[in-house]
C-alpha cells in the first residue's frame, strides 16, 4: 500500500519534471505541431513588405510555413475581410487596435475568433488584457511629436517639449499630422487630448463620460491646436515622411515611423510627451481562416523573444520585459502613461469625428 | 484556252465562285456567332455587370435605396470642391499637354528642326511608363530635400514648391502629351501641304496661314485628343494622390481619383460614397465619349481628302524653327531628368541626405518584390496577348461580314474604354467576391481586367488595320479556290501582324502600368509592381520605389527590343 502510494507519487514527480523540463526545451511555450509544419498563411497588415519579411523569417525557418502578405491599411482590411466572410482568404490579422478588433468581433459573422496565444504568459502584465478572451499586445509605439533637427534650425523654432508648446504663435503652420476622421493614429491622438486636458470630477458615471459637451477644455486644445496644424494629412505614416524630408518641421505621430526613418539617415529625432498615449496594438485570428491553426501558431510565435527582436528593429516596444526599448526611445516606466479609454472612444467614434470638423473647420469627410 | 474564249466555262467558272462565296458566308456564320457571343459574353460578366455593382452600391445606404450618397455629395462643401477642383485642373492639364503636344507635332511635321527622331522618341518615354512617376520624379527634384531645391536653397536662399494644383498640372500635362503629340502629327501629316502652300504662295503670312489655313483643319483632332487626354485626367489617380495632397485650386477639397479609392479603402471604409464618387467621374467621361465618337465620325472627311502626297511641306520661317527647337529641347530634358532622378534614386542611400552609392534599395526589391515582378510580368503579357487576339477576332468579324446589329456590337465593344479604371476595377472586385463564381484574390481576376479593359483598344487598331488592307487581296485568293480560314491564315493575318505586334506592345505596356483598376485586385497571393511602387512612393519609401520603377522601364524596353525585333517593325510600332 505505502509502496504503491511512494510509486504513485514517483511518477507524478517525473512527470513533473519531464513537463517542465519539455516547456523549457520548447522556447516556453511556442510548440510547432509537426501536422502543421509546412504550407503557408496569409497575412493582412499595413507592416512595411521589410518589416513583415524579416518578421516571418525566423517563423518560416522555425515551422516551414511561409507567411503571404500585402501591405494595406486597417480600414481596407477590415472591408476585405467583410467583404471575403463568405469565403475567407485571409488567415491572420496583424496590428489592429483592440477597439477595432472588438468591432471585428461584433460583426455578424465575426470577422475574427477568440484566441490567447499559447505564449501569453511571456509578455508583461500590461500588454495582457486578462479580463478579454481575445486581446493581446504584440507590440507598441507611443505617439510621440517630432522634428527636423535641420529645418527647425532653418526655421529657427525652438524644440517642443510638451502638448502645451505645440500652441505656441512660433509654430503657426509648421506642424503635420493626420486627419482623425481617415487616420486611427490621428482619432488616438485627439481623443488622448480630449483625455488628457480636461479635469473630469472623480465619481462621474460611465453614461456622463458618453457626452461629449464635458470634454470641453480638450476641445479648447484641439481648436487651438488645429490653428498650427498646416495640414491633416490623409495616411497616419504621411507626417513621419514629410517631416523626415524637411517639408515640416514638425509632426504628431507613432514613433516606429521616426524610429525608422532615423535609421535611414534623416535629421527626425522624437519627443515623448507626458502624459503620453501608448496603447499596444494587437492582432487577430481571421474567422474562418483557411489555415486557421497555422494562425495560431503564428500569434504565438508574435510573442516569442525572436519574433519581438525583429519588431525592436523596426522601431516597436516589445511587449516583453526582458527586451529594451528601441535606441532613442524612452524607457515605459519613466513615461507617464495615459489610462487611455479605447472602449468608451471606439464606441463615440463618428460623434467625435463630427464634432472634430465642426470645432475645427477642417473638413475632410469621414 | 482563256476564260473569255469559252463563255460556257466562265459561266460555270461563276457559278463555282458565287458557290463558294455563299459556302464561305455560311461558313462564316457559326464565326460570326462564336465572336459575337464571346463579345456580348465579355461585355455582359466584365464590364455592365461590375458597372450595375458599382452603380447599385452608390444607390445604397446601409443596405436600402436611397440617394443619400448623393445627397451627402453634393451637400458638403467638401465634396463639391472636390468635384470643382478635378474639373478645373482636368481642363488646365488637358490644355496643357495639347499645347505640349502640338508644338511637338508641329516641330516634327513643319519644321526643319533638328533631331526630329530624339524628339518623337522622347515623347515615347512617357507612354511606357506608369502615369504617376513624373509626380514621383518630381518629388525627388523638386521636394523640399530634392536636388533642384537644395541647389536653389543653398545658392540662392529660397525654394519652390511642387505640391498643389501647379504640380499636379505640370505633372499631368508631360505624362499626356504624347497623346496629342501622335494624334496632332498623324493629322498634320495628312493635310495636304498644298493647301498652306497655295495660301503662302498667294502672300499669306506664316501666322495668317496657320491661323486660317493649319489650326480649322486640325480642330478634329485637337477635339479628339482633347477629349481623350480630359478623359483621362478626371480619373486620374496617382499624380493627384502624390502631388495633390495640398494646394489645390480649393484648398478645402481633393480630387475624385484619390478621394474615391480613399473613401473605398481607408481607414473610413466607406463603399457607398467611394462609387458614388466614382459614378461622378463615370458620367462626364461616358458622356465624352460618346460625344468624341459621334464627333470623329462626323469630321472623318478630314482624313479623306487629306491623302498624304509626295510632296513636303515648306518649312516654318526661321525664328519659328528656333523657338520650336528651344521649347521641344526644354521641355526634353525635363522629361529625361525625371527619368535620370528615377535611376539615381535607385542606387541613392537615402535621398535627399545621403546621396552615396548603395545597393540596398535593389537588395530590399530582390527580397520583397520578385513575385511582384514575376506576375505583372506574366499577366500583362497574358492580357496583352488575349486583348489583341480578340481584337483582331472581334474586328475581322466587324469589318469583314454584314449582318445586322453591326454598329450596337461596334458599340458595345468599345464600351470598356469608356470606363474609368476606377470603376471597372471596384466593380470587378465587388463584383466577384462571393457568390456562384468567386474571383476575388486570383490572378485571373486581374488578367481578365488587363484583357478586357484593352480590347477596345485591339479591336479599334485592327479594324483600322483592316479597313486599309484592300478586300480584293483576299477575294482574289478566295476565287483561286483558297477556303475561308486559308485565307485568313495566309492572307489576312500576315497582312495584320504588324498591327497585332503594336496592339500586343501598347496592351503589354498599359498593363503593366495600370493602377487604378489594379489597385482593388491585388492580393497578398497576386501581388503587381506597378501596386508595389505605388505603395512604397505613399510610404515614403521613395529609394525602393525608385528601384522598383527602374526595373520596371528596363523591363518594358527589353519586351519592347524584342517585340521590335522578333516582328522586325522597328519604329513603325508607334506609328499606330
Amino acid at each position: 500500500m505505502r509502496n504503491t502510494l511512494y510509486g504513485l507519487m514517483l511518477v507524478l514527480a517525473l512527470l513533473t519534471v519531464g513537463i517542465v523540463a519539455a516547456q523549457e526545451d520548447e522556447d516556453a511555450g511556442f510548440v510547432v505541431p509537426d501536422e502543421l509544419r509546412g504550407g503557408e498563411i496569409i497575412v493582412y497588415s499595413p507592416f512595411p513588405d521589410e518589416q513583415m519579411i524579416a518578421l516571418s523569417a525566423p517563423f518560416t525557418e522555425m515551422t516551414g510555413i511561409r507567411v503571404l502578405n500585402i501591405v494595406i491599411s486597417t480600414g481596407e482590411t477590415y472591408s476585405r475581410l467583410i467583404a471575403e466572410s463568405g469565403n475567407p482568404q485571409a488567415d491572420f490579422w496583424l496590428s489592429a487596435r483592440a477597439a477595432i478588433i472588438q468591432d471585428a468581433l461584433q460583426e455578424d459573422p465575426p470577422l475574427v475568433i477568440e484566441y490567447k496565444p499559447s505564449t501569453l504568459d511571456q509578455i508583461a502584465e500590461v500588454y495582457q488584457y486578462p479580463d478579454s478572451t481575445f486581446f493581446t499586445g504584440v507590440g507598441m509605439y507611443p505617439l510621440v511629436v517630432f522634428y527636423n533637427t535641420q529645418a527647425l534650425e532653418e526655421e529657427g523654432l525652438d524644440v517642443p517639449e510638451t502638448y502645451l508648446d505645440l500652441l505656441d504663435e512660433q509654430y503657426r503652420g509648421q506642424i503635420v499630422m493626420p486627419h482623425p476622421a481617415t487616420s486611427g493614429t490621428s482619432y488616438s491622438a485627439i481623443t488622448s487630448f480630449l483625455q488628457i486636458f480636461t479635469t473630469l470630477e472623480e465619481d462621474i458615471d460611465e453614461e456622463a463620460l458618453a457626452d461629449l459637451d464635458i470634454y470641453e477644455e480638450g476641445w479648447e486644445y484641439v481648436r487651438a491646436l488645429a490653428q498650427n496644424v498646416d495640414q491633416f494629412t490623409r495616411s497616419g505614416r504621411a507626417p513621419q515622411n514629410l517631416v523626415a524630408q524637411g517639408e515640416y518641421p514638425i509632426g504628431i505621430g507613432f514613433f516606429d515611423a521616426v524610429y525608422y526613418l532615423g535609421v535611414d539617415g534623416f535629421p527626425i529625432v522624437s519627443v515623448f510627451p507626458d502624459p503620453i498615449f501608448a496603447d499596444p496594438y494587437t492582432a487577430a485570428v481571421v474567422n474562418g481562416a483557411p489555415n486557421e491553426e497555422r494562425a495560431k501558431l503564428f500569434f504565438d510565435y508574435l510573442l516569442t523573444a525572436e519574433a519581438q527582436a525583429v519588431l525592436l528593429d523596426f522601431g516597436n516596444y516589445s511587449v516583453r520585459e526582458d527586451i529594451d526599448p528601441p535606441e532613442g526611445g524612452k524607457p515605459l516606466a519613466e513615461m507617464d502613461v495615459l489610462n487611455y479609454d479605447w472602449q468608451l472612444w471606439g464606441e463615440l467614434r463618428e460623434m467625435v469625428l463630427d464634432r472634430f470638423i465642426d470645432e475645427t473647420q477642417v473638413e475632410v469627410p469621414e | 484556252m482563256t476564260i473569255t474564249a469559252e463563255p460556257q466555262a466562265s459561266q460555270q467558272a461563276n457559278d463555282v465562285q458565287s458557290i463558294r462565296r455563299r459556302l464561305s458566308r455560311v461558313f462564316g456564320q457559326p464565326l460570326i456567332i462564336i465572336a459575337l457571343g464571346l463579345l456580348l459574353l465579355i461585355v455582359i460578366a466584365f464590364v455592365l455587370y461590375p458597372l450595375s455593382q458599382v452603380l447599385t452600391e452608390s444607390f445604397r445606404v446601409n443596405g436600402e435605396w436611397s440617394l443619400g450618397n448623393y445627397e451627402r455629395v453634393f451637400s458638403r462643401t467638401y465634396f463639391r470642391h472636390t468635384i470643382y477642383n478635378t474639373f478645373v485642373i482636368a481642363s488646365l492639364s488637358t490644355l496643357g499637354a495639347v499645347f505640349i503636344g502640338f508644338i511637338f507635332a508641329f516641330g516634327v511635321t513643319r519644321t526643319a528642326m533638328r533631331g526630329k527622331n530624339f524628339f518623337t522618341l522622347v515623347s515615347i518615354l512617357p507612354l511606357i511608363t506608369p502615369p504617376f512617376f513624373s509626380a514621383f520624379a518630381f518629388i525627388l527634384l523638386m521636394g523640399r530635400n530634392g536636388l533642384v531645391n537644395q541647389f536653389l536653397f543653398q545658392n540662392f536662399g529660397f525654394r519652390v514648391n511642387i505640391y498643389g494644383w501647379h504640380g499636379v498640372v505640370i505633372a499631368q500635362s508631360l505624362t499626356m502629351f504624347p497623346i496629342a503629340f501622335l494624334t496632332l502629327t498623324a493629322a498634320l501629316s495628312s493635310i495636304d501641304p498644298r493647301l498652306e502652300e497655295a495660301a503662302s504662295d498667294m502672300g499669306a503670312k506664316f501666322w495668317y496661314t496657320l491661323r486660317r489655313i493649319t489650326l480649322p483643319l486640325l480642330t478634329p483632332a485637337f477635339f479628339s485628343a482633347a477629349i481623350l487626354i480630359f478623359m483621362f485626367n478626371i480619373s486620374a489617380f496617382g499624380i493627384p494622390a502624390i502631388l495633390g495632397s495640398r494646394g489645390l485650386i480649393w484648398p478645402n477639397g481633393s480630387m475624385l481619383g484619390p478621394e474615391a479609392i480613399l473613401q473605398i479603402l481607408g481607414s473610413s471604409r466607406n463603399l457607398g460614397i467611394g462609387s458614388t464618387l466614382a459614378i461622378l467621374m463615370l458620367v462626364p467621361s461616358f458622356g465624352l465619349f460618346l460625344f468624341r465618337d459621334w464627333y470623329v465620325k462626323r469630321r472623318s472627311y478630314i482624313t479623306v481628302t487629306g491623302m498624304p502626297t509626295a510632296f513636303s511641306p515648306r518649312p516654318a520661317p526661321k525664328y519659328i524653327t528656333f523657338s520650336v527647337t528651344a521649347f521641344c529641347t526644354s521641355i526634353s530634358l525635363i522629361i529625361l531628368s525625371l527619368y535620370a532622378v528615377i535611376f539615381a534614386g535607385a542606387v541613392t542611400r537615402t535621398w535627399g541626405v545621403d546621396f552615396s552609392l548603395s545597393d540596398r534599395h535593389l537588395q530590399a526589391v530582390r527580397q520583397v518584390s520578385m513575385d511582384g515582378i514575376r506576375n505583372s510580368l506574366m499577366l500583362s503579357m497574358g492580357g496583352a496577348i488575349i486583348a489583341s487576339l480578340l481584337g483582331v477576332f472581334i474586328a475581322y468579324v466587324l469589318t469583314r461580314w454584314r449582318f445586322p446589329g453591326r454598329s450596337a456590337f461596334n458599340f458595345m465593344a468599345m464600351l470598356p474604354y469608356a470606363l474609368p479604371g476606377l470603376v471597372m476595377g471596384l466593380g470587378l472586385a465587388s463584383g466577384y467576391n462571393t457568390g456562384l463564381i468567386v474571383l476575388s484574390g486570383t490572378g485571373l481576376i486581374i488578367l481578365i481586367n488587363y484583357a478586357v479593359r484593352r480590347m477596345p483598344f485591339g479591336i479599334e487598331s485592327s479594324k483600322s488595320a483592316l479597313s486599309q488592307i484592300d478586300g480584293t487581296l483576299e477575294h482574289a485568293a478566295a476565287d483561286l479556290g483558297a477556303g475561308w480560314p486559308r485565307v485568313f491564315r495566309r492572307i489576312t493575318l500576315p497582312l495584320l501582324a504588324p498591327t497585332f505586334f503594336a496592339t500586343l506592345t501598347f496592351c503589354f505596356i498599359q498593363a503593366m502600368t495600370d493602377i487604378t483598376a489594379v489597385i482593388f485586385l491585388v492580393s497578398p497571393r497576386w501581388r503587381l509592381m506597378s501596386i508595389d511602387i505605388f505603395n512604397a512612393v505613399q510610404a515614403g519609401r521613395l529609394g525602393v520605389a525608385a528601384a522598383l520603377a527602374s526595373i520596371m522601364i528596363v523591363l518594358i524596353v527589353v519586351v519592347l527590343m524584342v517585340i521590335w525585333r522578333a516582328s522586325g517593325l522597328g519604329y513603325r510600332l508607334f506609328k499606330l
